[in-house]
């Protein structure tokens, strides 16, 4: 055996230069931390029971006692704000992780197949794409029924294709590729190819989607919640208790700019962190692969 | 001895016979019907244990297709494919086992047909764990052991391909073909993509390999002195057909084929002042979606005649243990000799 002399390898290369932390990742990280770690500490934070009607002090301004003031029920909009944070979290995470996975089934299964499994998908995703997501969102809702559990499954329909396309794409290029042939020629099954041979390749997009996907989501459960459609009164959730502010307007702005601020603050973290994970994870600035 | 004795030890460990491989292309502009490229068309080879043939021939020519359909990659319209005696097409679940253990391949790229997003230790092992050969920890020491003899060093293991030079992720390819302890590698196009001194190493490493542990390959190439090299006999193809096959130092030494002797007569040959005759083709290979008809080399052959449009050559003896599919190469072989001496 040590007739075949091994070759002088070089030492082991530094593990992939280190991508510097992007600043806007950063950022992002930092206010969507303080969000979630609000919403996990409402119970312990928050000053009033986000239901606890205090008629004698209904549509007040911020002031010692209520901080962010009053809605026109007397409910303290902190209070409410803060618990309110927990189902457009949940709701928005959840539907974005269900159109992740499943739309990463759909692209793969319409790659890896191609053929009338590609066209039939394709058609579906093509269906599902046409529409706005909101609007989507609305009329799956309005099939689905209101509630949590409908403005979840909505979402996730309407984000799916997002999923969906970037695997199909990824499968595409790799499907033919000679480390899948090789696969082939070992006998590897179907499945182990794609989870072992194609998925691997499609992580850092699939990620990027995810991080683009999710203030969409956020967004689109306020809208629904606003609408009455999502988490039902009187438990809080950001749109709704905008929808209740809308119109005493004329009355107190805070209970109004608060929750759109919110919203606001939670829709530019998400986005920061999307731009700042593509920006570190691009292809072209990936030291290797892709 | 007895009789079945000598037809099992007799029998060939490939025997391919007539096989033919065909892909539909994609349709032309206002084309209803998708032409059909017949990427190998009849064609015969056999292997024995530990042995290598060679299969050469230009781009197009269907000899990395014939690999494949070896490997039932790529699908067979017709022929039959014999593996140590089992007719793969038939054997179903069972064929496709044998041929899991017993063929296994090694790719051109050493880029692309490594998993960027795989250890080298599970790369190697991969054909092991989906062959459900031995435990983890006996699939490791297999591997560490068969890195060893490639030329790798121990700690590639959990090293990942793109830390590794061309030659070297050649090396990781062979590993994982020889990993299963096959019978028969297919080695398609293996040192194509390797720089020429890189070339040399992975040849011997090919060809120490094959001492060792008694492997067959089935060396497809382009590069004539590349299979020269490695293999004992070789097979020319053109078109999708087997135009001369014989041991090697025959089929180049003395070529009959006017294709093979195009494509001797190509070879550079280290020396200004040694006699060289080129024998230079003009024009393109013709598409195999409409071949030629007769013999499909005539349109490029100076030597064609009105019967090679007529008349399909077969595969013939002409002597030496070569065969050869042309109608004159008896002619060509006599005219040869008288102008011999006057081509300087």
């Amino acid at each position: 055996m040590a007739a075949i002399q091994a070759l002088d390898v070089p030492a082991a290369t530094p593990k992939g230069q280190r991508v510097p932390l992007d600043r806007r990742l950063l950022v992002g990280g930092v206010g969507l931390a303080i969000i979630v770690l609000a919403a996990l500490a409402a119970p312990l934070i928050a000053p009033f029971n986000p239901i606890e009607q205090h008629l004698d002090a209904r549509l007040q301004g911020p002031s010692g006692t209520y901080l962010l003031g009053t809605d026109n029920l007397g409910r303290d909009t902190l209070s409410r704000l803060l618990y309110g944070l927990r189902p457009s979290l949940i709701s928005g995470l959840a539907a974005v992780a269900l159109a992740a996975v499943s739309g990463t089934v759909v692209g793969m299964l319409a790659g890896y197949f191609g053929r009338w499994a590609d066209a039939v998908l394709s058609r579906l995703l093509d269906l599902l794409i046409a529409w706005p997501t909101i609007f989507l969102a609305l009329a799956l809702v309005l099939v689905i029924g209101p509630g949590q559990f409908g403005v979840v499954l909505a979402i996730a329909l309407a984000e799916l294709p997002i999923f969906a396309r970037v695997m199909r794409a990824i499968t595409l290029s790799n499907v033919r590729g000679e480390h899948v042939e090789a696969a082939r020629s070992m006998g590897a099954s179907a499945p182990r190819i794609m989870v072992r041979h194609i998925f691997p390749f499609a992580l850092s997009p699939l990620l990027v989607q995810f991080a683009i996907a999710a203030p969409l989501a956020v967004v689109a459960e306020a809208s629904l919640g606003y609408l009455g459609l999502g988490t039902q009164p009187p438990a809080p959730s950001l749109g709704g208790i905008l929808s209740d502010a809308e119109l005493y307007l004329s009355q107190t702005y805070s209970a109004a700019v608060f929750p759109i601020l919110t919203i606001a603050l939670l829709v530019l973290s998400l986005t920061l962190i999307a731009d700042g994970l593509q920006k570190m994870l691009d292809p072209r600035g990936a030291p290797v692969g892709l | 001895m007895t009789e079945s004795d000598r037809a099992v030890t007799d029998r060939p460990l490939l025997e391919v016979t007539d096989l033919a491989v065909s892909f539909k292309v994609a349709r032309a502009r206002g084309s209803w019907t998708r032409p059909v490229v017949r990427a190998v068309d009849g064609i015969s080879l056999r292997i024995e244990a530990g042995e290598t043939l060679g299969l050469v021939g230009e781009s197009g020519s269907g000899k990395s297709t014939t690999g494949r359909a070896v490997l039932q990659l790529v699908p067979a319209d017709s022929g039959s494919i014999q593996l140590e005696g089992t007719d793969l097409a038939t054997a179903g679940a069972n064929g496709r086992e044998l041929l899991r253990k017993r063929v296994s391949m090694v790719f051109q790229d050493p880029f692309g047909s490594l998993n960027a997003r795989m250890k080298v230790g599970d790369i190697v092992g991969e054909p092991l764990e989906i062959q459900r050969i031995g435990d983890r920890p006996s699939r490791r020491s297999r591997v560490t052991e068969i890195l060893d003899l490639v030329g790798l060093p121990a700690d590639a293991i959990s090293r990942y391909p793109h830390e590794f030079s061309g030659g070297q992720r050649q090396r990781i390819g062979i590993a994982r073909a020889l990993a299963v302890e096959p019978a028969l590698v297919v080695c398609d196009e293996p040192v194509a993509a390797l720089d020429v001194s890189v070339q040399a190493q992975i040849l011997r490493l090919l060809k120490d390999l094959q001492r060792e542990t008694g492997v067959a390959y089935l060396f497809i190439a382009h590069d004539l002195n590349v299979v020269r090299h490695v293999s004992r006999r070789t097979a020319v193809m053109y078109l999708g057909k087997i135009v001369e096959e014989g041991p090697s130092s025959t089929l180049f030494g003395a070529p009959r084929h006017p294709y093979t002797q195009a494509l001797t007569s190509a070879i550079p040959i280290p020396d200004p002042d040694a006699p060289r005759r080129r024998l230079v083709l003009t024009g393109e290979i013709p598409s195999p979606t409409n071949p030629p008809s007769g013999c499909r080399f005539r349109t490029r052959c100076p030597y064609a005649q009105e019967r090679c449009a007529a008349e399909v050559p077969l595969l013939e003896p002409a002597g030496d243990g070569v065969s050869v599919a042309c109608h004159f190469w008896k002619e060509i072989a006599a005219s040869k000799e008288t102008t011999e001496p006057a081509a300087r």
